[in-house]
């Protein structure tokens, strides 16, 4: 009796601190994001949902995220790789609110010879990588078009807790 | 008013023993940095040159902590200048309707990060590190590379790796040409996450990247 009242004692403490970390998820579609500076001509196109690279060379694609003013604790994006000869790369960031300063997760890639679509987990920052009153956001290098179709950023994630 | 003038009062006393010490400290070591790279440079012994080098890493370090300590005190004198009395109220005295904030410490996730004192840490961090010269240096030759290829204009003013942490200090000639380049940092071998720091009125860029496999440390500010 006393090891089920324990296990219960137990299992309530977890489903309540699962219930009070109080994380969000939002979720966007690719053709939130927009070309960041780059030399050369722009090169985004806005498909229904996407956001596809049309240039012959690697571009950055800078994906933001609405503000709610908590810490990166995940983040994921799912493009959609054309290139066999080149792959995606994508991290997390969190600037201050003037965007001088922030922290950045580590870049995850699709294997260069990838094809197909993929979701790449990019994991998220600490509480002292918090910076409050910024933004967030994440920035993908789009490998170049090979085809009628440009690689694209289908859509993207930012967990906040 | 008394809290201001109490503030002001130790912004000034700290100042100046500040700027006292500095001075002393810069007094009691006649070598200043320009004979110390003059004789770091001249110098066939590598130990002197180690020395000179840990010697000025100290001294680096001090200014960078009493430059962002005295921000730090600049900052708090301007936000008691500008607040009014009427932001002081009590909790007692907030709306009803107001929503709860569910931190444990909602003044600090509120307040804006100082990044001049988290940049003054990482510098610590790195400085203490010793030297793995068979990692740093490969990786520092590396990290010109990545410079060179991403941003042929940008002047590296400092590329240094220890063991565990690199520091990587570039200068760009225009805005646009920072903000291109602050975008490529992620592509190896900065890939490993990290911190920027910009300086707009210069177009300075200062990034810190731990190793790979490791994780950037945290810091305090």
């Amino acid at each position: 009796m006393k090891v089920w009242t324990l296990l219960l004692g137990v299992g309530a403490c977890t489903f309540l601190v699962g219930v009070s970390a109080d994380a969000a998820t939002t979720n966007y579609p690719g053709s939130y994001c927009q070309q960041l500076i780059t030399p050369g001509a722009v090169s985004i196109l806005y498909d229904i949902g996407l956001a596809r690279n049309m240039a012959g060379s690697t571009k950055f694609f800078g994906c933001p995220g609405v503000q709610q003013g908590k810490r990166i604790v995940k983040a994921t994006v799912t493009v959609r790789d054309l290139n066999f000869s080149g792959g995606f790369s994508c991290y997390a960031v969190n600037s201050d609110a003037s965007g001088i300063g922030g922290f950045q997760t580590p870049s995850v890639t699709t294997s260069a010879p990838a094809f197909g679509v993929f979701t790449l987990n990019l994991g998220g920052l600490t509480p002292a990588q918090f910076l409050p009153l910024g933004s967030k956001s994440v920035v993908c290098s789009v490998p170049p078009n090979v085809s009628i179709d440009g690689s694209a950023v289908s859509t993207y994630s930012i967990e906040e807790e | 008013m008394e809290a201001k003038r109490a503030i002001v009062g130790a912004t000034t006393t700290t100042a100046v023993l500040v700027v006292a010490m500095f001075g002393y400290s810069r007094w009691t070591q006649p070598a200043p940095r320009h004979a110390a790279r003059a004789m770091a440079a001249s110098s066939s012994a590598p130990a002197d040159a180690a020395r000179l080098r840990a010697e000025l890493s100290v001294m680096r370090q001090e200014v960078q902590l009493v430059r962002a300590q005295l921000a730090g005190l600049q900052d708090r004198v301007g936000s008691v200048e500008k607040t009014p009395a009427t932001e002081a109220r009590p909790v007692a005295d907030a709306a009803p309707d107001e929503p709860a904030i569910a931190s444990p410490n909602p003044a600090r996730d509120n307040e804006p990060r100082d990044l001049n004192l988290i940049e003054a840490q990482y510098m610590s961090l790195l400085d203490a590190e010793p030297v793995d010269a068979a990692w740093a240096v490969p990786e520092q030759r590396a990290i010109r590379d990545f410079v060179a290829r991403t941003a042929p204009d940008a002047q590296i003013e400092e590329v240094e790796c220890r063991s565990n942490l690199c520091r990587l200090r570039v200068r760009l000639p225009s805005e646009t040409a920072l903000s291109n380049f602050r975008y490529q940092i992620g592509q190896p071998p900065l890939d490993h996450g990290g911190f920027f720091h910009i300086d707009p009125e210069s177009h300075t860029l200062s990034y810190f990247s731990p190793r790979a496999g490791s994780k950037l440390p945290d810091v305090e500010d």
